[in-house]
């Protein structure tokens, strides 16, 4: 089968979504299809580009290559599901969350600060909710997405779960004195309330952050935070850490903290669960609360400073505890049976 | 329903903040209104009602503009009270409502008296009515021209409308002046009313004096417009003059000038000017009168807050047959024709003294419409109503600004003999996202 995997791509950024894609696209190849993908520039500011992005979708024509047909498309992102073909699969990782689920929210709207937001959010809406329901079917990353979906749009949809990448790799070695918290800086991933938190543990907890900042503002914002609450032997900032590194910083850590809010899927949870460790998150937090089992396999505390503190000093405390939440995690791991095969199968159905 | 309301506010000396004060409550009552003004100052009253906000036109806040599910701007032709509301609209979609539907002297007091930015007048000018524009513009500069004989054939309107959603207007005969320029919606509400503050409604006037003298009334900002010099220049000539009591109250614009008119009449004894009286004892002058006096010529499109408060004491009234009273219902006021003002005047008079009666029910039809048409809860309900309606306008406007980015480009680069065969995708593009599906053109299952 020819399949033609359909993103959008900022340039010079590679990402969650990147990394996905390409995951998407061996897995095909390792089935014997011949496939390929195509990413659209895109820039989603000021907001009316968002529109030129969503036209030029529109205008494009995907349903040949040099005379030869394009059996399947699979479409990824907003606003490349919206490119018509007559095969169109969308596996959507996520809509435009300024429009809908993050459009009242106080950082992450891009829209709502925007003299026309409205419009465009409508905009949005409208071109989702017609479109979207042309696909012959409609997957998304999450259970999470697809509840989105479902209250933004009304259309319905089915969660398909993929393996992070490098599945394999993750593993488990004995644990050192930090927790870990792998993550782009930014203020939906919420590092400054884990800073907040530590500022108030009963017990001298580390935290090794790993991860670039979205911008140098994020980064400065938490260096001023570690130096007012006095934790500056306590955490460190790693920034961007190699696949290799990051599988180390997983397999030597005592647990891993990842409390964002409302994640669309969250590989995190999934890689912490791959190197049996326990996962601290919240419980606004979205994309992980589909795969942790509370008390079983980690904590979701109440997204706050004081509820996190709590959850960092029984994690730290009791080692005993963390090793079995661990192991756990990792056993539901297995029982989940994600793998890309069977996304693979599901997308070409 | 969160509502955004720009408005100038009470105290505010502006027919306009009277009319936003009107319908606060109506409003509230079906809506979370927030009422946006550029004032230092307003009545305090307005917080007991409604959320107050003040803003700053250079720095908005758009988050919470944004927050609302519609924003309405009203406008009119005072620079001092428009001007902030206008610059915010330019920028964020709403819904327009025009209390004038010829803008020239709001944008001329802008740009010209304001600014004194002259040449961007004239780009404006020529920006809209092309050649004639700049031409009229460099008249009204040179004072070869004034701003009255300009603005009906150059209103500059559209540039009030460059970004809205759609538009509300209080006179049906302005849509003809709209369509097309820019090409939005235009939804007609008939202007409410409710008597002033602090005093209740008046009930029908069943009856009317039988016997002469009858007494006219003339009453409200009276610009050379309003026809006083014509009418009373008329009536002077008729015979039967000393029939009527003419009583003029208000803000005269000359009065020496209408005094020595009266003299040289030989109206003195017939006529008075009074000068500017309270709203209660207005009240009780129009409860007093017989018939008043409401021409208008020529007319800036707007509807007639005095003949509301006319019909509001079951009075009949003369008003002139243009503009918005063309639209009226017939038999609820009597007619003068612009171009047989003087026949028209005299012939209406004498019809007055030979059936008085018929005046009257004309009056008591009058009242019946304003109770029917005009009050603030139905104008509430349409205003509030307006939501859905404005859903589908945003989606419009969001395919029309496709469109013009679109075209802005294309134009560069596609010959305009090729424009239909090529434009064509960029067309169902844009009209498959804005929700209308192409037949032929659906793509998938």
């Amino acid at each position: 089968m020819r399949v033609l995997i359909a993103t959008v791509k900022v340039p010079f950024i590679h990402g969650g979504a990147e990394v996905l894609a390409d995951s998407l696209l061996q897995a095909l190849q390792a089935q014997g299809h011949d496939a390929d993908i195509v990413a659209v520039p895109y820039k989603n500011y000021p907001p009316e580009r968002i529109l030129d992005h969503m036209m030029a979708c529109r205008l494009l024509d995907l349903t040949e290559a040099f005379g030869n047909s394009i059996d399947r498309l699979i479409a990824l992102k907003f606003p490349a599901y919206l490119i018509p073909h007559p095969n169109k699969v969308l596996w959507i990782l996520h809509q435009h969350r300024g429009a809908y689920d993050l459009w009242a929210h106080p950082q992450g709207g891009d829209l709502l600060p925007s003299p026309n937001g409205h419009i465009i959010r409508d905009a949005i809406h409208q071109a989702d909710r017609s479109l979207i329901p042309e696909a012959k079917s409609i997957f998304t990353l999450s259970a999470n997405v697809s509840r989105r979906l479902k209250q933004g749009c009304g259309i319905d949809s089915s969660p398909l779960y993929n393996p992070p990448a490098n599945a394999a790799s993750f593993h488990c070695s004995e644990p050192l004195d930090y927790l870990f918290h792998p993550s782009r800086i930014n203020i939906l991933k919420r590092q400054t309330l884990v800073l907040q938190a530590l500022g108030q543990t009963r017990h001298p907890v580390r935290v090794t952050f790993a991860g670039a900042a979205d911008s140098p503002g994020q980064q400065q914002e938490c260096e001023s935070l570690v130096r007012q609450l006095g934790l500056s032997g306590r955490v460190q900032f790693l920034g961007y850490v190699s696949e290799t590194e990051k599988v180390k910083l997983y397999a030597e850590s005592l647990g891993v903290i990842f409390p964002p809010h409302d994640e669309d899927y969250g590989y995190i949870t999934l890689e912490a669960m791959l190197s049996s460790k326990p996962v601290l998150t919240c419980t606004d937090s979205g994309g992980p609360l589909e795969f942790l089992i509370h008390r079983q396999t980690g904590l979701a505390v109440e997204p706050s400073a004081k509820a996190l503190a709590e959850g960092l000093d029984e994690i730290w405390a009791d080692r005993s505890r963390a090793r079995q939440w661990g192991l756990a995690g990792r056993k539901r791991y297995e029982e989940l049976h994600i793998s890309w095969e069977d996304v693979v199968s599901h997308l070409l159905a | 329903m969160k509502i955004n309301w720009f408005s100038p506010l009470p105290a505010a000396r502006t027919g306009i903040a009277l009319y936003t004060e009107l319908l606060i409550p109506v409003l509230q009552k079906r809506a979370d209104l927030t009422l946006w003004t550029e004032q230092g100052e307003w009545d305090g009253r307005l917080q007991m009602e409604a959320r107050v906000r003040q803003f700053d036109p250079q720095r908005p806040p758009w988050s919470e503009l944004n927050q609302a599910d519609l924003t309405f701007y009203n406008m009119g032709n005072n620079c001092q009270y428009h001007k902030g509301i206008w610059e915010v609209s330019r920028r964020h979609a709403g819904i327009v409502i025009l209390h004038d539907v010829c803008l020239h002297h709001f944008f001329a007091g802008l740009y010209v008296n304001e600014r004194k930015d002259h040449e961007e007048y004239r780009r404006i000018m020529a920006h809209y009515y092309g050649d004639a524009g700049r031409h009229a513009a460099s008249q009204f500069l040179t004072h070869a021209q004034t701003i009255e004989q300009l603005a009906p054939a150059f209103p500059l309107t559209p540039l009030a409308l460059e970004n809205a959603l759609g538009v509300v207007i209080h006179n049906p005969t302005s849509r003809q002046a709209l369509t097309g320029q820019p090409p939005v919606p235009i939804v007609y509400l008939p202007l409410p009313f409710a008597p002033s503050a602090g005093r209740p409604k008046t009930t029908l006037v069943s009856r009317r004096r039988s016997e002469a003298p009858y007494r006219l009334i003339a009453f409200g900002v009276i610009g050379p417009n309003r026809r006083l010099e014509q009418f009373l220049t008329a009536w002077a000539g008729m015979p039967e003059k000393a029939a009527f009591r003419l009583r003029i109250f208000g803000d005269l614009y000359d009065t020496g000038h209408i005094s020595a008119h009266i003299r040289n009449l030989r109206l003195e004894d017939l006529a008075k000017v009074c000068g500017y009286i309270s709203d209660q004892d207005l009240h009780a002058e129009l409860m007093q009168a017989d018939l008043a006096v409401n021409l208008r010529y020529p007319t800036m499109g707007e509807a007639s807050g005095s003949l509301l408060l006319i019909w509001e004491h079951s009075l009949p009234a003369l008003v002139t047959q243009v503009g918005w009273y063309t639209t009226l219902q017939e038999g609820t006021v009597a007619f003068v024709r612009p171009e047989h003002e003087s026949e028209d005047i005299c012939s209406q008079l004498r019809a007055f003294l030979e059936n008085p009666e018929s005046f009257a029910e004309m009056g008591r039809r009058g009242y019946e419409a304003l109770e029917r048409e005009h009050t603030p809860d139905r104008y509430a309900e349409s205003i509030v109503a307006l939501a859905e309606p404005a859903r589908g306008w945003a989606v419009r406007d969001g395919r029309l600004r496709m469109a013009r980015r679109a075209g802005d480009d294309m134009r560069h680069w596609i010959a305009p003999q090729a424009t239909e065969a090529l434009a064509g995708n960029v067309a169902h593009a844009i009209w498959d996202l804005s929700g209308n599906m192409v037949a032929g053109k659906k793509a998938g299952g």
